[in-house]
């Protein structure tokens, strides 16, 4: 890896928005395609971060700040991304499901795959289940992700794969789940095709999908 | 007496057998072609017969069964009427979105407002005026209605709404109402699109099964035959003809359920492999604990998936008439192309064994060599002019199909013709065939052997073998590709389905374990868990050798040959309704999710008490239209429930399925 890729990454994981967005732009200014800039550098230093939340010596706090010095890399990027038609590592519709108000699992698990190079669709909170089935007709992606913090709403759950099915869209898509009081048991149990603890699982849950 | 008729009707031939049910024995059977035009002309020439032999008389039957692949080959083949699909509270942009159109049958999709959400509770009210217009602007065009509602399953109130319009509507004009089905009355299960697909080709197919009940009964009359008569259903359970007229939808895979009964019968095995080699295909299927096991995803027939259960049968296109031929390369290729053996031919045709000698005379191998086409019997298709030309060579009686090529003079555009004709059943192809093989070698002797010696010599000379070694090289071929076909069939069902052509390791280990590469340092075995029923004819001489291969035991049971004809006859009438409960409001709750609605209650208990009081009276009465008698109940109850984290309190409460299962023994006759 070259030596600014490795200064992208490892500034992103500092969480500094500022040198993230300057490093970006000096390595675009080199000649570095934009690919290896979102790869080499901003994908591998949020890599980083998702390992080291998991293994609990980062928190929260400290992978909002890392994702806000990604978003800043991505301002960048974004633009010559597009021009240059990069495929996305894959389309993923998140949202909390309806009754659930709970936005910050669900805004880290957007990140982390945002990340990992996929394109989000975020649906936002309180979903009710015809909307998760119109933004599957509108964005065709290949994963949905649901989130619900409240043990009275995870049902709701159910209902959502429930209205894919009838819908006759549950074949064409992977249904992950999450939320603090989820269990891998609940996620079979509703039929869903995984479960993630926690939003650096979702990423390696994602990938396994599309890989 | 418990006298009772079952009647196959299969790729090639159509089988009758009179089954003693009191002592299970089989008194008397017999075989006549199958007859595509009209499935009745065969079916009432095996009838007739069967009772030839004066073991007993017509009017001693009490039962008559039928199995009938009459409603698969119409779906196959794209035959049906015109019906009317409408379908309630459907988004027509997702189903274009998603290429679902396809899958609705017919190009008469009437889009109605309404529909329910998954809870049972209404999204839109029905637009009864729209429905109302719909109906009285097809009512004369179409020959049935077929109705699905969203989450129709959840609620079908909209679709019993349309359904009392259909038939109110459609009464008024000749004082019987047009047929008219429901996607919640087919299947409880989720999929809009796929509930849709099943209801109009079940519509679809209402008139054809009514002509076809209606000539068989004709058949049946004319012979003496006053029984009633039943219809196998796609699990091998029965039907009376009137029910199966209102839902032929659940008649298709009738052939392959019918023949795992009729080895669960003769073998009077409850956990075996079911192998019925046929004429025109190999069905292989498994019985567990006395049942067919059924394909849950619901069943395939041609492009289309169904929601319908029925027996998971793997079928190959292999049986004692396939086509054998020597490829380009001078490698066998049997089937998957059907053929009327040279020995049958040459039995109705003598002067085949003429034609075949000359053949062997000519020095020039021509790769059409054994190969003969006829005329089927009765043609009524529209024909162009080449197509009535070459037809009227055909009137003399089968030529050779390398005679008649050269004649056309326009080469291989000819063999194109006469495949279509073939693919349109207005003519038939005869030519070497395993049933050849076995009687060129000796083993079988039902009909002229001549013709048989003559093929074998002919093709085995092609292939620089004698003509015993290239015989015994085309049965154990049909051996080897039964094995094959039952590793695959396993394979598909515990991990994926095996793709030998691709796979060149895993087709290297196979033909090690089939005993194909002698001369490997590696020797690897199979062995089947539970014993092959081979059924069908002649079993005996392809069977044993793939019960060797898999190193499993193997039963012919006595009477193989109509197995399939007796498993139309002694299955029970097995009748099934559901109901559901599932929280609503947080939990606070209960919607009970009935077959003709929603209701709720204050607890699960309440819900599932107030269903066993209203189900079971529903399920009898619906069992007893479906013609059985003697009818027992059982429910059987799932509740789920999923654990939450730990600290985040009790299991979630998801639901409850209660199900409901009729079985009867068949009515007998009414009147004596």
């Amino acid at each position: 890896m070259s030596e600014i890729l490795h200064k992208i990454a490892s500034s992103l994981y500092a969480g500094e928005a500022a040198t993230v967005a300057d490093l970006v732009q000096k390595a675009l200014d080199q000649g570095l395609a934009p690919q290896g800039v979102l790869s080499g550098g901003l994908i591998a230093g949020m890599d980083e971060v998702g390992k080291d939340f998991k293994a609990g010596i980062l928190f929260v706090p400290e992978v909002l700040i890392a994702a806000r010095a990604m978003h800043a890399g991505m301002g960048i990027l974004r633009p010559l991304l597009v021009a240059g038609d990069v495929p996305s590592a894959g389309k993923c519709v998140v949202g909390t499901v309806q009754g659930d108000l709970h936005d910050i699992g669900k805004n880290l698990v957007k990140m982390m795959l945002e990340g990992a190079g996929f394109e989000m669709i975020d649906l936002g909170t309180d979903v009710k289940p015809d909307a998760f089935v119109d933004a599957v007709r509108q964005h065709q992606p290949q994963i949905v992700g649901m989130s619900a913090l409240l043990t009275t709403t995870m049902v709701n759950m159910k209902t959502i794969i429930e209205a894919l099915e009838e819908a006759g869209v549950r074949g064409s898509v992977k249904v992950m789940i999450g939320g603090a009081p989820v269990t891998a048991a609940f996620a079979r149990e509703i039929g869903a095709d995984g479960y993630a603890p926690d939003a650096a699982t979702a990423v390696d849950v994602a990938r396994g999908f599309v890989g | 007496m418990p006298i009772t008729l079952g009647i196959d009707t299969g790729g090639t031939y159509t089988d009758a057998v009179l089954v003693d049910q009191a002592s299970g024995t089989v008194l008397a059977w017999a075989k006549a072609l199958t007859t595509y035009h009209d499935l009745s002309v065969g079916i009432g020439e095996a009838v007739a017969a069967v009772f030839a032999g004066q073991v007993v008389a017509p009017t001693d039957v009490s039962l008559v069964g039928l199995s009938t692949t009459l409603a698969t080959n119409a779906i196959v083949e794209g035959r049906g009427n015109p019906v009317c699909l409408i379908l309630i509270g459907y988004d027509p942009a997702l189903l274009q979105q998603y290429g679902f159109e396809r899958d609705l049958v017919t190009q008469d999709v009437v889009y109605l407002h309404g529909g329910h959400d998954g809870a049972g509770d209404e999204i839109e009210p029905l637009d009864v005026t729209a429905a109302r217009e719909a109906i009285l602007a097809r009512r004369d065009q179409v020959e049935a209605f077929a109705i699905s509602g969203y989450f129709g399953v959840r609620n079908p109130a909209h679709e019993l709404r349309v359904r009392a319009l259909v038939e109110e509507l459609t009464a008024s004009t000749n004082g019987q109402p047009l047929p008219v089905t429901c996607g919640h009355e087919l299947t409880t299960r989720l999929n809009a699109v796929r509930r849709a697909t099943t209801v109009a080709l079940n519509a679809r197919l209402i008139p054809l099964l009514h002509e076809l009940i209606a000539t068989v009964r004709r058949a049946l009359d004319a012979l003496g035959v006053v029984a009633p008569l039943m219809v196998v259903k796609g699990d091998g359970s029965l039907v009376c003809a009137e029910w199966a007229i209102r839902r032929p939808i659940e008649t298709i895979l009738s052939g392959p359920a019918a023949s795992v009964v009729g080895a669960w019968y003769l073998a009077g095995r409850r956990d075996v492999w079911m192998v019925d080699v046929g004429g025109t295909t190999t069905d292989i299927a498994v019985l567990r604990d006395g049942r067919p096991r059924l394909n849950s995803e619901g069943a395939q027939v041609g492009r289309w998936r169904t929601m319908v259960e029925a027996v998971d049968a793997h079928t190959v296109g292999l049986g004692g008439d396939s086509l054998v031929r020597l490829d380009a390369g001078g490698r066998l290729a049997i089937g998957p192309r059907r053929a009327v053996p040279l020995c049958v031919l040459s039995t109705t045709y003598p002067g085949v064994v003429e034609a075949l000698r000359r053949q062997a005379g000519q020095r020039q191998w021509d790769g059409l060599a054994t190969q003969f086409v006829m005329r089927q019997r009765r043609t009524a298709s529209e024909l162009s002019e080449t197509e009535r030309a070459l037809m009227q060579h055909l009137d003399g009686g089968p030529q050779a199909l390398a005679a008649l090529v050269e004649k056309l003079r326009y080469g291989s555009l000819a063999v194109r013709q006469i495949e279509d004709l073939e693919a349109r059943r207005l003519i038939l192809r005869a030519g070497f065939t395993p049933t050849d093989a076995l009687h060129a070698l000796g083993r079988f002797e039902r009909w002229n052997a001549a013709a048989s010696q003559l093929g074998a010599e002919l093709l085995a000379k092609q292939a620089g073998l004698s003509p015993e070694a290239f015989c015994e090289r085309v049965v154990s071929g049909v051996s080897n590709r039964v094995t094959t076909a039952l590793v695959s069939k396993l394979l598909s069902d515990e991990a994926a389905p095996p793709d030998w052509a691709r796979e060149n390791a895993a087709a290297a280990l196979l033909a090690r374990a089939l005993g194909n590469e002698p001369a490997s340092d590696l020797d690897c075995q199979l062995a089947l868990r539970h014993p092959v029923v081979a059924i069908g004819a002649p079993v005996e001489a392809y069977l044993p050798r793939v019960a060797r291969q898999l190193h499993t035991e193997l039963i012919v049971p006595p009477h193989a040959e109509v197995a399939n004809a007796v498993g139309a006859v002694v299955g029970s009438v097995v009748q099934q309704l559901q109901a559901a409960i599932r929280p609503i409001d947080g939990d606070q709750r209960f919607r009970l999710h009935l077959p003709d609605g929603v209701r709720d209650f204050g607890t699960v208990e309440e819900s599932v008490a107030y269903a066993r009081q209203v189900v079971p009276d529903q399920l009898k009465a619906l069992a007893r239209q479906a013609g059985a008698d003697h009818v027992e109940i059982q429910i059987s109850r799932v509740d789920q429930s999923a654990p939450v984290q730990a600290a985040w309190g009790q299991p979630i409460y998801l639901g409850t399925q209660l199900t409901f299962t009729a079985v009867g023994r068949p009515a007998p006759v009414q009147s004596a």
